[in-house]
């Protein structure tokens, strides 16, 4: 879990950035100031506006990869550093130079600083980000002008709104694991899939990074936190007899060293993941099948992620010379609609450090636009009711609501913690039987149960469930016939635990706490793809001469 | 001995390595896949694997970087790749034939996968499987490949090269040797870095700088199923700067330098440094001030480093061999050997073997190349007359056999590559005379000036016979030289454009004082370290163009005062 302890909690309405009271040996912060203040009273070209906004966001790491495969290590890499975004306006809050994709300033403008903030290092970067970040922005702006211009468009929504600007500062203790000993870790737990003849390809990864983001703008933002993350992964490739690849993977997300467990809990995972993957080795690949599907675990995270994560990206959707724009979520222009079956409820709570037992990755305090995150409840009963706010205004929605995320991308409305609740849950461990019974009620011998899907839209193995007897048994090469948000609609029933999967999106972590679903009706098809020739010999790793 | 009996005698007869392997656990696990694979895949299709081969290249790297007087990049790394190469069909014709419509060279880098890694623990379990997944990826792969060449050779008109794709009976290497990382007092470095870097500092002019180095140490293991058991490896530290500016009509101008030892204690010490550094900005302010240059042929002299550069780019990239069998390539000098296609005064040839020159290390130096032949040194031209190409172990006609420069980074396949090209010329001249030579020459075409060509950055040529075989090189650093004896004046803002044949033909004296060019040399085979040693040259006609230029304007503010006192009032 992430321990943040908090330093300094001042009052909004701030004074503007360069009498901000910054620690003193925070050489990166002072660095960022005054820059900053630089920037905004000087820079500005002849017939050219002077920016009104100005922010810098500086991200220091420290990370640890370790890969290692039956034993051995594959990959040990450590390193430090430190990175520079920064965002300019020009124009003003009502028309500036954002949400358009214009020729120029498609992406905040980056730069890489001193490890050890060094304060000249970091003024001198900043100082070319920002003359970059400033050409962009006065060229984008005219554009979109013209765009606006050559077009019959009579309302604009304003493109920047107002915004109490947040002030924390943080501080996180540094963690980090020793790394020979997670090296010699990886090692051990990677050996597990040597005793699987099966298996023939297996990695376990295991990513340490302690993080401090600083942040300011010209409004009087101003914030530093961060804290530990470590992802265990485990991956593994096996062919079945037909030749079909299947290849899929298992995360373990954690935010502090002291929650980390031990060898015990990874080679216990590695053994069933192992086992599991030896099983679907032999599978036979999938007839066609209509009827009632059971997506649980991995499978479940990945259903909302595909649906309703992504859909609930960016609702503010961007003027475009070359037609619509093609990341706006499907959410878009739907408040008030039915999205998902009536006894569904979701709610966004960036504030959450730990649900269900597990630590979420997309806990955050301060967005990337300087505003405090905050608790929304997204759907209710089914209904779309609020949408995950950044500062770019929408037609209902008029205000932030601290979810304007983006480093690598302009910060646009990206999840934190997504909460997925059912009001007529039922207890987990009857899912099953659930299943069952409604597959007999439609005559159908067995039913479909989805465990790992890592795309919906592609290729992935399945578990054929008997209606006689409860017995299971794995099938590869499955695709949706047809894979749509309808399917949100479609769930008949959920569970009542919820279970943690962590991603990210243009380097914003997030979290999804799902529980698994039943669909009321899904088809499944083979495979249109043709498999892959059996290996020439066999994997020496398994031969007696070897081992 | 015919092809078909060296085969047969290569796969039937494996050699016996009891004082090859050194108890050496990687070699070991290499040896026992390789004999496996073969054993049971040479005949496990229609179409035989006759050749497999291995490589694993053991990477310790230590990169650093200063910016500013701050450190942005400190990290060791140490990384095992391996390549697996896998031949089936006969040395005549074989999976790595060209595809006739495509390019020879792009085709066998499309083959390799890139950059495999492999254990970089010594474990023989883990390191098999490896090599086992790996073999059985280009294994079938080659088989693919080899329908598609016996196909696209049974519908299309005959090769102007009849020459095999693979040279058979190289003689198979047994070779150990182990390559330490070389001893490097990390924080001391890291302290001279922000200290050189600081040098930059005070210079408002000046857009950006960086100070770099690195460390590495390199082990190659190779083995083939010709018998070959290889392990050499090369350690080298780098030490490097760059500083830039932009003009204010848009045009962003460079210094750069660079130092080169096989370990850190080999680099110069800090007053060397700092002196270069000091006439970098000099000659950085000096650009950035300078006129614009303006079309122009005539008279140049290029000097010794810059010769290199231009000789690696516009000669050394077309002796390649593979480039003389090439169908859709310009095949330069495929049907010159013999003729004279220098001035008579230059000879040059490539030297993998050379490990220093006047005591400075080479980049380009190696024992054994990335196909397990032993380096050599290989005559190109002598006396201004081709004598040969680089050539790996992809014959062309009248070469059929490897001289060691097959090269290729992890994840490619080799091709013939440079490596330490050594340009020679005979009847030198002291720099000084030199420089008279060319005002002579100057007065002599009733030339307003001439040019020398300081520095150069690099360039690119045209191989392929679509488009002319025109070539273009970058120089970062020239000077007009006026006949009536004005000051030399620096000037800024062209390229040297022209022909290979013609440019080479008009050199006409050399310099008494080669140096050396150290750098890293990217072709369809990957990056390869390369070295280009050569003296000053008198060219008697060159042509300049103007260069494209950016269109940014300088930065609206000066860069930020040192301190963080500066702005506060």
């Amino acid at each position: 879990m992430r321990r943040l302890v908090s330093l300094a909690v001042l009052a909004a309405f701030c004074a503007p950035a360069a009498a901000l009271d910054l620690p003193g040996d925070d050489s990166c912060l002072l660095a960022m100031r005054d820059e900053l203040s630089r920037n905004r009273a000087g820079l500005r070209m002849e017939n050219f506006p002077a920016p009104y906004f100005l922010s810098y966001d500086a991200r220091s790491v420290r990370l640890l990869e370790i890969t290692a495969s039956l034993g051995a290590v594959i990959k040990n890499q450590s390193g430090c550093g430190l990175e520079m975004s920064g965002g300019l306006r020009v124009g003003s809050p009502a028309f500036d130079n954002s949400n358009f994709y214009g020729a120029v300033g498609g992406k905040p403008e980056t730069e890489v600083g001193a490890q050890d903030c060094a304060y000249d290092n970091i003024r001198h970067n900043l100082w070319q980000l920002t003359d970059r970040a400033y050409k962009a922005a006065v060229e984008k702006l005219d554009q979109k002008r013209a765009f606006r211009e050559k077009r019959s468009i009579t309302s604009h929504l304003g493109d920047f709104s107002r915004a109490e600007p947040a002030v924390l500062l943080s501080t996180a203790p540094p963690q980090f694991p020793d790394r020979a000993a997670a090296a010699e870790l990886a090692g051990r737990v990677s050996a597990v899939f040597g005793h699987y003849p099966l298996i023939e390809d297996s990695l376990v990864t295991m990513q340490f990074e302690y993080g401090l983001r600083r942040y300011l703008n010209s409004e009087g933002a101003l914030y530093r936190g961060g804290g530990f993350s470590a992802v265990v992964s485990m991956a593994a490739g096996t062919q079945a007899p037909d030749g079909y690849k299947i290849t899929q993977g298992r995360d373990f997300y954690y935010a502090s060293t002291a929650a980390l467990p031990g060898e015990a809990f990874f080679a216990a995972e590695a053994e069933k993941f192992a086992a599991e993957m030896s099983a679907l080795a032999k599978s036979e690949i999938i007839s066609p099948y209509i009827g009632p599907v059971l997506i649980e675990r991995e499978a479940a995270g990945a259903f909302f992620y595909t649906l309703l994560a992504r859909h609930l990206l960016r609702p503010r959707m961007w003027w475009n010379e070359r037609g619509l724009d093609p990341h706006t979520g499907y959410f878009y222009g739907k408040l008030g609609m039915r999205v998902a079956a009536p006894f569904i409820s979701v709610v966004d709570d960036p504030s959450l450090e730990q649900y269900a037992g597990a630590d979420l990755a997309g806990h955050y305090e301060v967005d990337d636009e300087g505003v405090r995150a905050r608790r929304v409840e997204l759907v209710r009963k089914g209904k779309l009711v609020d949408l995950l706010m950044s500062r770019a205004p929408v037609k209902e929605r008029a205000q932030s609501n601290g979810h304007g995320r983006g480093y690598y991308v302009f910060p646009e409305g990206t999840p934190g913690n997504l909460l997925v609740s059912a009001s007529n849950a039922l207890p987990e461990a009857q899912l099953k039987r659930k299943l069952l019974a409604m597959c007999g009620e439609l005559e159908l011998d067995y039913g479909i149960i989805l465990r790992n899907v890592p795309d919906f839209y592609g290729t992935f193995t399945a578990w054929k469930v008997y209606v006689k007897d409860g017995r299971e048994e794995p099938v590869h090469g499955a695709q949706f016939a047809e894979f749509t948000l309808r399917a949100l609609r479609d769930i008949a029933f959920a569970g009542d635990k919820a279970h943690v999967y962590n991603y990210d999106f243009n380097a914003a972590a997030f979290s999804i706490a799902a529980p698994a679903v039943i669909l009321q009706e899904a088809e499944l098809k083979k495979t249109e793809s043709q498999p892959d020739k059996l290996p020439y010999l066999a994997n020496p790793y398994f031969e007696k001469a070897v081992r | 001995m015919n092809f078909a009996f060296a085969v047969l005698l290569l796969l039937f007869s494996p050699p016996a390595f009891a004082g090859g392997l050194n108890g050496d656990k990687v070699l070991s696990a290499m040896d026992k896949e390789l004999r496996r694979s073969v054993e049971r895949l040479r005949h496990a299709e229609k179409a035989p694997l006759y050749f497999l081969s291995y490589e694993i290249t053991d990477s310790d790297l230590w990169t650093a970087a200063a910016e500013v007087g701050g450190i942005i990049d400190d990290r060791r790394n140490r990384l095992r790749y391996m390549d697996v190469q896998a031949r089936v069909g006969s040395p005549e014709l074989d999976n790595f034939h060209q595809v006739k419509g495509q390019s020879l060279l792009r085709d066998i880098a499309i083959d390799a996968d890139r950059a495999v890694l492999a254990p970089a623990d010594d474990d023989e379990g883990a390191l098999r499987a490896a090599l086992w997944r790996q073999t059985d990826s280009e294994f079938k792969q080659a088989l693919e490949k080899f329908t598609k060449v016996r196909a696209n050779r049974a519908v299309t008109a005959e090769e102007t090269d009849k020459s095999p794709d693979f040279s058979a009976g190289e003689p198979a290497a047994v070779f150990y040797e182990e390559t330490a990382f070389p001893k490097t007092d990390r924080s001391a470095w890291l302290e001279r870095l922000k200290k050189y870097s600081l040098e930059f500092r005070g210079e408002s002019f000046i857009f950006s700088s960086r100070v770099n180095m690195s460390v590495a140490a390199e082990n190659m293991y190779f083995a083939s199923s010709e018998g070959s058991r290889i392990r050499t490896g090369r350690a080298h530290a780098t030490l490097s700067y760059q500083l830039s500016t932009r003009t204010s009509d848009g045009m962003d101008l460079e210094r750069a330098n660079s130092y080169h030892g096989r370990t850190p204690d080999e680099l110069p010490g800090d007053d060397a440094i700092l002196a270069d550094i000091a006439r970098s900005i000099a000659e950085l302010r000096a650009l950035k001030d300078a006129p614009l240059a303006e079309p122009y042929s005539g008279p140049a002299i290029l000097r010794n480093r810059a010769s290199g550069v231009f000789f690696h780019e516009i000669f050394g990239h077309r002796v390649e061999g593979a480039r003389q069998k090439d169908e859709s390539g310009g095949q330069t000098f495929a049907g010159k050997v013999g003729e004279r296609i220098l001035s008579p005064v230059i000879s040059v040839a490539d030297d993998p073997t050379l490990e220093r020159f006047n005591g400075i290390a080479l980049r380009g130096y190696y024992k054994f190349d990335d196909e397990g032949v032993r380096a050599q040194r290989a005559p190109l031209v002598e006396k201004g007359v081709l004598k040969g190409f680089l050539m790996s172990r992809s014959p062309v006609k009248g070469f059929p056999r490897s001289n060691g420069h097959g090269r290729g980074s992890p994840g490619f396949a080799p091709m013939s590559r440079m490596a330490n090209t050594i340009v020679t010329a005979e009847n030198t001249v002291p720099y000084a005379r030199l420089r008279e030579m060319l005002l002579a020459e100057i007065r002599r075409q009733g030339k307003p000036y001439g040019l020398i060509f300081d520095d150069i950055a690099g360039g690119f040529t045209n191989t392929g016979r679509y488009e002319p075989q025109a070539f273009k090189v970058l120089p970062l650093l020239v000077h007009r030289v006026y006949p009536d004896g004005r000051p030399d004046e620096v000037v800024r803002g062209v390229d040297i454009i022209g022909t290979p044949l013609t440019s080479f033909a008009g050199i006409t004296a050399a310099g008494d004082d080669p140096d050396i060019f150290n750098g890293t040399c990217g072709a369809e085979s990957g990056w390869v370290p390369v070295s280009a040693v050569s003296p000053s040259i008198l060219v008697s006609e060159i042509e300049v163009q103007k260069v494209f230029k950016e269109q940014e304007r300088p930065p609206v503010l000066p860069p930020p005062a040192a301190g963080p006192q500066e702005d506060k009032q």
